[in-house]
């Protein structure tokens, strides 16, 4: 009785802030719809996840809401943690991992080599365009994230355009840029910048002369921009609308060479012993609903084209992307990190 | 006569053997991994990690943080004791109790309350700019200077709670022999309490500086933006992030080069109180002690004065930035009240299921721990101080090692150890409670023993040896004796413990999974994910357990046990 009674009230707070906060184009918030579909698969299985903290637990209220029967249980770190953790059982032979979502696609490159990963077809995969998704099958898109700019709207008076306005003076000592150690999508921002003949390692080296300073992840680079310790950062554009959202004193800027537009990956590990409640996940995540879940409780852009974007995004088509090869980050993975140490370690 | 008691060398075999377990195995993977590079025996790793230059300067900072933090916690520290215990310093019984609060807040939760008071944008820093329309804050808590500073708030408890306790267990009335004949205040202390504390100042200084060398959350909060690296951090990114083939054997390489420098603290402090030496501290007899009070005079009003803005800045302003920091409706808005709200609490405590079940999980496992580690501890200690069993100077090191290498490492090597389904069944350790358990034995060992040894060094063994003269047999002098003697040090480590495992985190946050989260990992979680409020909320939610549960120790042993 005491249960049903905390999660009614966890379910009024959730919608609450559901519905007060992220507003989003949906008319009814879809937790409170109650659309329950037929949960065909039942059991439980683990999801390793570099989604934040709270919008990891509202996924989670979410997969309760639709599939009531499946239960997930969660691992959040950042993507080199939860890398870090999966070579380490892996090296014991001894995998708790059922679903991996991270970052960005060098990652399960990667896992792919290591043979790590199970080749499978969520229901909807066709609704996916052809970059969404592996071509060999083992990992799909799960939302759309992309590596802009964020500045505080109280200390800045002329907003950057774009990455080589980082240079300027103006920002001197309060540029932040997170660390591909910990974070993934760090790892795509600094493989895309180093390759473009246009930028290259040496930008960084000048953000660093104008006194750009590392931090360990994007969370931490909007924290210190909403304070106003930082004045711009590169970062994630969903954690900003979020932020935004909440009255901070935030704005995102798309840069004019473009965003890293980063399709972040779901994959199964191929050693699970619980294929079929996984599949049933990935299978609502992909859905029609599902993306409109995620829309709706952590602001991401939606993987296909029939879910409308959150309210603040731009559509797809109007992004302009970053020139960057997946499959070249993958090889250069282990240079983009030390060089990054090398430029902003010491 | 003596009893036979069958039962005794199962007891120490058991003993022993759950130390090696808990403790020395997990340590040796980590060697034998260190020493191990490409499949094969060898010191490449070794010579690797110490031909990068960046390890060296790590290492370097370590020992300068370490040192600088040490040196002084233990000054300040030793002197508020000795105000305390033994002068007659207006509310004193207040300060007894509050110098040890800071104790309560876990040390990154201090290192994260200190970034909202004095980083670059700090409550402090933005107060100190707008009244003096200065541009550049007061002082920045990033760095050398910001890291040794929330160590030594954070060891100054530790030092106090070791110098007082011997303090109280000194007999008093070789200070007042002295005091008799005419000696002064300052006289009093110089030739005959400094002298008498020296081994309980060391035994304070070395438990600093092992602790303060392994520390890994304050270092990683203030150290990372200016590119202010030490040893812990450097061998946690190894582990936890690292990307190279031979990371895991870099970072134990480095790990053993961290636990020689901990190993090192101690056999520096047993060849100071080498021989004989010891014996000159033997001076608690069975009487019962009424200190005699040193009088300050007119300057205990200012000290009053220094002691109270010593609590203040310790104690009280870290809590109310935690609390006004949670309170903020979103990261950014000014902290005036129009933007207080509780959403932030509501969100914790209702609508994080992994929150509550890690407020759950740590109370389960500080309340196992450290009953463990009291128990273990004990029997472990009168090995070490009361037998001449051969190689139990080896127990000591043993116990101390876990606590003196850094948190991470430790947890690196419980993960090397348990990871494996156990042979023959199909039950693995890793990703359940039950290892977290484990690794908070092995590494909180030394604080088991250390309370009760002690106990027992100032404990002379013509009790005992009387007991056994009149015919009492080794358990029922240990029983009737010495159990009752070493009681309160006991008590202590049950207590010693208990905090520390509850405010855990960095043996945590590689140890944990999914269910099992820890109250320390999400309060690290939902910071590191940038939820200020949130983390904020928990945190706050987490030193009022750590209050709760002290006072209720003191309510429950009737004040023998808290602060």
């Amino acid at each position: 009785m005491k249960l049903a009674l905390a999660l009614g009230a966890a379910l009024t707070i959730l919608s609450t802030a559901c519905g007060g906060a992220q507003a989003p184009g949906a008319a009814a918030p879809a937790v409170a719809t109650g659309a329950v579909q037929p949960a065909a698969v039942s059991g439980q299985f683990t999801l390793y996840t570099s989604v934040p903290q709270n919008i990891a637990s509202r996924i989670e209220e979410s997969l309760k809401k639709r599939h009531p029967d499946l239960r997930m249980t969660i691992f959040r770190a950042g993507t080199g943690e939860v890398v870090a953790k999966l070579a380490a059982e892996q090296k014991a032979g001894a995998i708790q991992a059922d679903v991996v979502w991270v970052a960005e696609p060098s990652t399960y490159e990667e896992f792919k080599k290591q043979d790590l990963l199970l080749k499978f077809a969520p229901k909807d995969a066709d609704k996916l365009s052809a970059e969404l998704k592996d071509a060999d099958g083992f990992y799909y898109a799960g939302r759309l994230i992309n590596t802009v700019i964020i500045y505080n709207t109280q200390l800045v008076k002329t907003p950057p355009t774009g990455w080589r306005d980082l240079t300027k003076p103006e920002f001197k000592g309060k540029i932040g840029l997170p660390t591909p150690a910990a974070s993934g999508a760090a790892v795509a921002f600094v493989g895309a910048l180093s390759k473009s003949s246009d930028f290259g390692y040496g930008y960084l080296a000048e953000l660093k002369a104008n006194g750009a300073v590392q931090v360990q992840n994007n969370t931490e680079a909007n924290t210190k921009v909403a304070k106003g310790e930082l004045m711009v950062a590169s970062t994630l554009d969903y954690m900003i609308r979020d932020l935004k959202t909440q009255g901070s004193p935030v704005e995102v800027v798309w840069p004019k060479e473009g965003a890293i537009f980063t399709p972040s990956p779901i994959g199964i590990v191929k050693t699970s012993k619980n294929v079929e409640a996984s599949k049933a996940f990935v299978d609502y995540l992909l859905s029609q609903q599902g993306q409109q879940d995620m829309v709706e409780v952590g602001s991401f852009l939606p993987v296909r084209d029939d879910v409308a974007p959150p309210k603040g995004a731009p559509k797809l088509s109007e992004i302009k992307r970053f020139p960057l090869d997946w499959k070249d980050i993958t090889t250069r993975t282990e240079e983009i990190k030390k060089n990054f140490a090398d430029i902003f370690g010491k | 006569m003596t009893r036979a008691i069958p039962a005794t060398p199962f007891v120490w075999a058991a003993a022993v053997g759950l130390l090696v377990v808990t403790a020395v195995y997990p340590i040796a993977k980590v060697a034998v991994e260190a020493l191990t590079r490409g499949g094969s025996a060898g010191l490449g790793n070794f010579a690797a990690a110490l031909g990068d230059e960046r390890n060296m300067l790590a290492l370097r900072h370590s020992l300068e943080v370490a040192l600088s933090s040490t040196v002084i916690a233990t000054a300040i520290g030793a002197f508020l004791a000795w105000l305390v215990a033994r002068t007659d310093l207006p509310g004193r019984r207040f300060f007894r109790t509050a110098f040890v609060l800071p104790f309560l807040i876990p040390p990154f939760v201090g290192a994260i309350a200190w970034l909202y008071i004095l980083g670059p944008v700090g409550y402090l820093n933005r107060l100190w700019m707008t009244i003096t329309g200065s541009s550049e804050p007061l002082f920045v808590v990033y760095g050398y200077a910001g890291i040794v500073l929330v160590l030594v708030l954070h060891d100054i408890p530790l030092v106090y709670l070791t110098v007082l306790g011997g303090l109280e267990r000194m007999n008093p009335e070789l200070e007042e022999a002295a005091q008799i004949s005419g000696s002064g205040t300052w006289r009093v202390m110089r030739t005959i309490t400094l002298p008498l504390m020296v081994p309980v100042l060391l035994a304070a200084a070395v438990l600093t500086f092992t602790s303060d060398i392994a520390e890994f959350g304050i270092p990683a909060v203030l150290g990372f933006s200016q590119g202010y690296f030490v040893l812990p951090v450097k061998i946690y990114e190894q582990i936890a992030r690292g990307f190279a083939a031979d990371s895991i054997g870099l970072a134990a390489a480095l790990a053993v080069v961290l636990m020689s420098t901990g190993a090192l603290a101690l056999l520096v402090q047993r060849w100071l109180l080498r021989g004989d030496r010891a014996q000159r501290y033997v001076v608690i007899s069975g009487k019962s002690m009424q200190p005699n009070r040193v009088r300050l005079g007119t300057a205990r009003w200012w000290l009053f004065a220094l002691c109270l803005t010593l609590v203040l800045a310790t104690t009280v302003m870290p809590v109310a930035a935690v609390a006004l920091t949670s309170l903020i409706r979103s990261v950014g808005l000014s902290p005036a009240p129009e933007n207080w709200s509780l959403r932030h609490f509501e969100a914790v405590l209702t609508g994080l299921p992994a929150a509550t079940r890690g407020i759950r999980n740590s109370l389960v496992l500080a309340v196992s721990a450290a009953t463990i580690v009291a128990v273990l501890g004990a029997l472990i200690a009168y090995l070490i101080v009361r037998t001449r069993l051969r190689g139990r100077a080896l127990l000591d090191v043993s116990a101390s090692l876990p606590y003196a290498i850094p948190g991470t490492v430790f947890a690196l090597g419980v993960i090397l150890a348990w990871l494996r389904p156990f042979p023959g069944v199909a039950f693995t350790l890793y990703n359940t409670l039950w290892i977290i358990l484990i690794a908070y034995v092995g590494r909180y060992m030394i604080f088991g023993v250390r309370p009760t040894a002690a106990s027992l060094a100032q404990v002379h063994t013509s009790l005992e040896e009387a007991a056994r003269v009149s015919g009492a047999g080794w358990l029922r002098t240990f029983r009737d004796i010495v159990l009752p003697l070493v009681l309160p040090g006991i008590f202590a480590a049950w207590f010693l413990v208990f905090i520390p495992t509850l405010r855990e985190l960095t043996v945590s946050i590689l140890l944990w999974s999914a269910g099992n989260e820890t109250i320390g990992v999400m309060v690290f979680n939902l910071q590191e994910s940038g939820q200020e409020g949130p983390g904020a909320a928990l945190a706050l939610v987490m030193i009022g357990l750590l209050v709760a549960a002290n006072y209720a120790a003191r309510w429950l042993s009737r004040g023998r046990v808290g602060y």
